[in-house]
């Protein structure tokens, strides 16, 4: 162990300058996690010079966070401590793509708008939606699990993942599944380090199932008179033997944005919006959207094609619900069994109103989803917001789900947690964080329970 | 041997006649569908959650290993009680506990024959999606176990992707729940390495299942070929034309042959090799997606392709293609399947060079295919009585194995490493892979009572000293 404080982290930039090059190390970091800013940020240009920094770090007793893209360092906790920041941006490049195998495999840096761009050049598609994917990384992707708006045709990430590879805390390189549909060869790591926010390890490659292309998409646009109708109309999909690409509802606050990206009517922005997406074959595409067309009550709205449907999706992942149409303090992200996004959607409504916030949402109405973006972006009074969300959570907890804070955690008092009270299941998590990152080297305090 | 205390605490639990220690009695336990054998302790039935907890514990407390079982399907060795441990029979836990159209999930317990899940369903035009071979004779717990696959799952995944949560009894007796039915991402995904633990990490005492709308329409077909290449090659090809049927199923002419002395299903007696294909879901277009598979197979060299006029018709073929297995395995004494899997590109190629294997070494291969998810069933039959056979039929395996990983692929797709294929997961994973994967073990299990001697190489000696 070095002499002195082990978080003065100037004296070890020299050596990770040797390790890594000099203009690879910066000082202090270009980024902060919530509000602390790490005095280094460290720069691998692959996997084993970031084996090396990891490893460096793990003698010297480093404490060191994770980023890709640095879209969602917002998520999870203010890290327990941080000397230096890893930027896994330098890990990039499409390794193998097979087409007809229906399969791609990334190095964690490459930004998703890259691996979807090689996936239609070879006539796929890439099956992660997530926000902003011009800057979201492959890693930060895998270690987060975002999927957006058209994850109900999708899936979650974990299932359109087929295996991956990672460094443990201390520099160690593993691998995980493979590139074939199935694969019982032992314990299904690749789930374990999905969404597991950096505290295992850091993922380095991920290897996607790919789609084929579909003949047609097509995206409905529903102007909806209540939430009411949205869940009546959501019920009749969910029944029928229709299978959704996108069902998703855009509060009244996040229509305008919508139907200013489509050229639509601003009149039908005054309300909330159901956005409806099919693809398939265009036979069925067509059935689907006359279908759905037919059911009492259904307003018409804009039908967007392929190139305009794409377009919306490009605005609907490039911000967070609120993120244009009003100042925005905190996002949150609840997730409940799919049938309570209502009344979850309804509590915020009313919590909103009596306690005078801003509030605008979307609702991923497959996956059991709700974002909420909660404003007004000046917060005068931090334990009032605070109480707010807290007394959302409690209601999405009574629907037998959980509340995330996306953002915004530095609005929040003092202490908030931006995951809730864990289950009791943190414990076996605890056990297994303990075994593979015994000294919390690796995003310290990031994860649920402060794990 | 357990002890007479301990014996009657069992049954001051489970109840007096839930208890099994005759040797007589045992025997039933020391197999399951993998040829070795190995004798349990005791056989301990259980009817709730607090019951599994309660035996845990009082196991835990005495250090006895144990083993959950479910109707002994396992063809890997999973389910055998290693070390004289103790047998915690699942199959009287077989409800299901609730149906949540609403929320699209459905709550069973593991004993639950997979198939009265999709029974159950029927009546809200719901199912469950996955459907290994013996998913009328196998549990569900045991399916979440071994992460069981299935003909669907080239279109509806395995079924790890069906599974939202579990009630585990961990290897203290501690009750906790893993996920729930909420699609939550805040936390480790403990749903997700449960499953496919081969009952290592911790027993499942119910399972929160995610249910599916049942198709609205299913087009059944069968394309019949003078060559196993051929059959192989159709497979690639409606893969990389973008089709997506909901199964591709494949055999070659000795089991169709098999299957045919054995069911008389009416498959072509004459044939290379058969793709059953199935496609489903809306009507619209389906037509066109029947046209188009069929025009592929034609492409290439199919000598016919049929398509089933009506539900009989879809039953018989489906008869022989779920009657595979006991067709060819009731050929001989005794049989090796092989569950190898590589990438659907390398289809041909794999099927090409265990073709050569098989005459190279003078064995027959039965061949059976997931040929949708590149995942191969080749089985040889032998006789252990003859000398030589069995080590001769390992090697083969062995070999069979090598090439898969080869050509990209692994060494098991659905039926697990259980003790049967320890060995070949150096094949796939080197001492790190390993190591973390030991990780996982000791956090759930640190004292290694839970189905020890299984997935992780390291613990053989245990099988050895049994053989």
């Amino acid at each position: 162990m070095p002499s002195g404080d082990r978080r003065d982290a100037s004296r070890p930039a020299g050596r990770l300058e040797q390790l890594v090059g000099a203009e690879a190390v910066v000082s202090p970091a270009s980024i902060a996690i919530h509000d602390l800013r790490p005095a280094l940020e460290v720069r691998p240009a692959d996997e084993a010079q970031l084996s090396d920094v990891l490893a460096f770090c793990n003698r010297e007793g480093l404490a060191a966070c994770t980023a890709g893209g640095a879209t969602k360092l917002g998520w999870g906790g203010r890290p327990e401590r941080c000397d230096l920041l890893i930027r896994t941006g330098g890990l990039s490049g499409i390794t193998r793509i097979d087409a007809d195998d229906l399969s791609l495999c990334a190095a964690a840096g490459t930004t998703i708008a890259e691996a979807r761009a090689r996936a239609e050049a070879a006539g796929r598609i890439f099956p992660v939606d997530p926000r902003r994917p011009g800057e979201a990384t492959i890693g930060g992707v895998g270690a987060t699990s975002d999927q957006g708006a058209r994850g109900a045709g999708y899936g979650a990430v974990r299932d359109v993942v087929l295996g991956l590879r990672a460094m443990l805390p201390d520099g160690t390189p593993v691998k995980f599944g493979g590139r074939t549909m199935k694969n019982v060869a032992g314990y299904d790591m690749t789930k374990l380090f999905l969404g597991s926010f950096g505290v295992l390890g850091v993922i380095t490659e991920i290897t996607f199932r790919l789609l084929p292309r579909p003949e047609a998409e097509t995206l409905m646009i529903v102007p909806l008179t209540s939430l009411a109708q949205g869940r009546d109309i959501v019920a009749g999909i969910l029944d029928s033997h229709l299978q959704p690409l996108v069902l998703e509802v855009a509060s009244a606050a996040e229509a305008g944005s919508v139907m200013a990206a489509v050229g639509g009517d601003p009149l039908d922005a005054g309300g909330l919006l159901l956005m409806v997406g099919f693809s398939g074959p265009r036979a069925a595409v067509r059935r689907s959207v006359s279908e759905v067309d037919s059911w009492a009550g259904v307003r018409r709205g804009p039908i967007l094609e392929d190139a305009a449907a794409e377009r919306l999706f490009a605005v609907l992942s490039e911000h967070d619900p609120g993120g244009q149409s009003l100042g925005v303090a905190v996002t949150v992200r609840a997730s409940v069994p799919v049938g309570e996004v209502w009344g979850v959607a309804e509590a915020a409504e009313d919590l909103a109103r009596r306690s005078q916030l801003e509030l605008a949402y979307r609702i991923h109405a497959a996956r059991g989803v709700v974002m909420l973006g909660i404003g007004p972006g000046e917060v005068a009074d931090p334990d009032r917001l605070g109480a707010s969300v807290a007394d959302l959570r409690r209601r999405v907890e009574r629907s037998g789900g959980r509340l995330a804070v996306t953002g915004g955690l530095a609005s929040l008092p003092p202490g908030f947690s931006p995951w809730g009270d864990p289950r009791p299941s943190v414990e076996i998590m605890r056990r297994i964080k303990e075994r593979f990152d015994p000294e919390r080297m690796l995003n310290p305090g990031r994860f649920v329970g402060g794990i | 041997m357990l002890s007479k205390a301990l014996l009657t605490e069992l049954r001051s639990i489970v109840g007096r006649d839930e208890v099994l220690d005759r040797p007589v009695d045992l025997q039933t336990y020391e197999y399951d569908a993998y040829g070795e054998r190995s004798l349990p302790g005791a056989v301990v039935f259980v009817h709730s959650t607090a019951e599994v907890s309660a035996v845990v514990r009082l196991l835990a407390r005495e250090g006895i290993p144990f083993v959950p079982r479910g109707y002994g399907t396992n063809v890997s060795g999973g389910s055998l009680a290693l070390d004289g441990g103790v047998v915690i029979e699942m199959g009287r836990m077989d409800r299901v506990l609730e149906i949540d159209v609403p929320n699209r999930c459905a709550v069973v317990q593991p004993g639950i024959f997979t198939f009265d899940i999709s029974t159950a369903l029927e009546p809200f035009g719901y199912y469950y999606a996955p459907d290994p071979a013996s998913v009328k004779a196998s549990s569900v717990g045991g399916n979440i176990a071994e992460n069981a696959g299935g003909p669907h799952c080239f279109k509806y995944g395995v079924t790890s992707n069906h599974v939202m949560g579990l009630e585990v009894v961990l290897p203290d007796g501690e009750v906790v729940w893993f996920g729930g039915k909420d699609a939550d991402s805040s936390g480790l995904d403990l749903t997700g390495v449960l499953v496919g633990s081969e009952g290592t990490l911790g027993i499942v005492t119910a399972a929160i299942l995610r249910i599916l709308k049942t198709p609205e329409t299913v087009k059944t077909m069968l394309a019949i070929f003078a060559a196993l290449e051929e059959a192989g090659d159709v497979v690639s090809a409606i893969v990389a034309a973008g089709l997506v049927p909901a199964t591709l199923e494949m055999m070659d002419g000795l089991t169709v042959n098999a299957v045919e002395d054995a069911l008389a299903c009416g498959y072509p007696r004459d044939a290379g090799a058969v793709l059953l294909i199935e496609l489903d879901g809306l009507r619209d277009g389906m037509e066109e997606m029947a046209e188009q598979i069929a025009a592929i197979c034609r492409a290439h060299g199919a000598l016919e392709v049929r398509v089933a006029q009506d539900e009989a018709e879809r039953a018989a073929l489906w008869r022989g293609r779920q009657g595979t297995f006991s067709s060819i395995t009731a050929l001989a004494p005794n049989y090796m399947s092989l569950d190898g899997t590589v990438p659907r590109t390398r289809l041909p190629e794999a099927l090409r060079r265990v073709s050569e294997l098989g005459r190279s070494q003078g064995l027959d291969v039965y061949c059976v295919l997931h040929a949708g998810d590149g995942n191969l069933h080749p089985c040889f039959l032998y006789d252990e009585k003859v000398e030589s056979q069995k080590e001769k039929v390992e090697t083969a395996s062995m070999e069979v194995l090598r090439i898969c990983v080869e050509l990209g692929g692994t060494v098991s797709g659905e039926h697990g490493i259980g003790v049967e294929k320890l060995p070949a997961m150096h094949l796939v994973a080197d001492e790190n892979d390993l190591r973390a994967q030991s990780l996982v073990k000791e956090a759930f299990d640190p004292r290694g009572l839970l189905n020890p001697g299984k997935v992780l190489p390291g613990g053989e000696a245990a099988v050895d000293a049994q053989r």
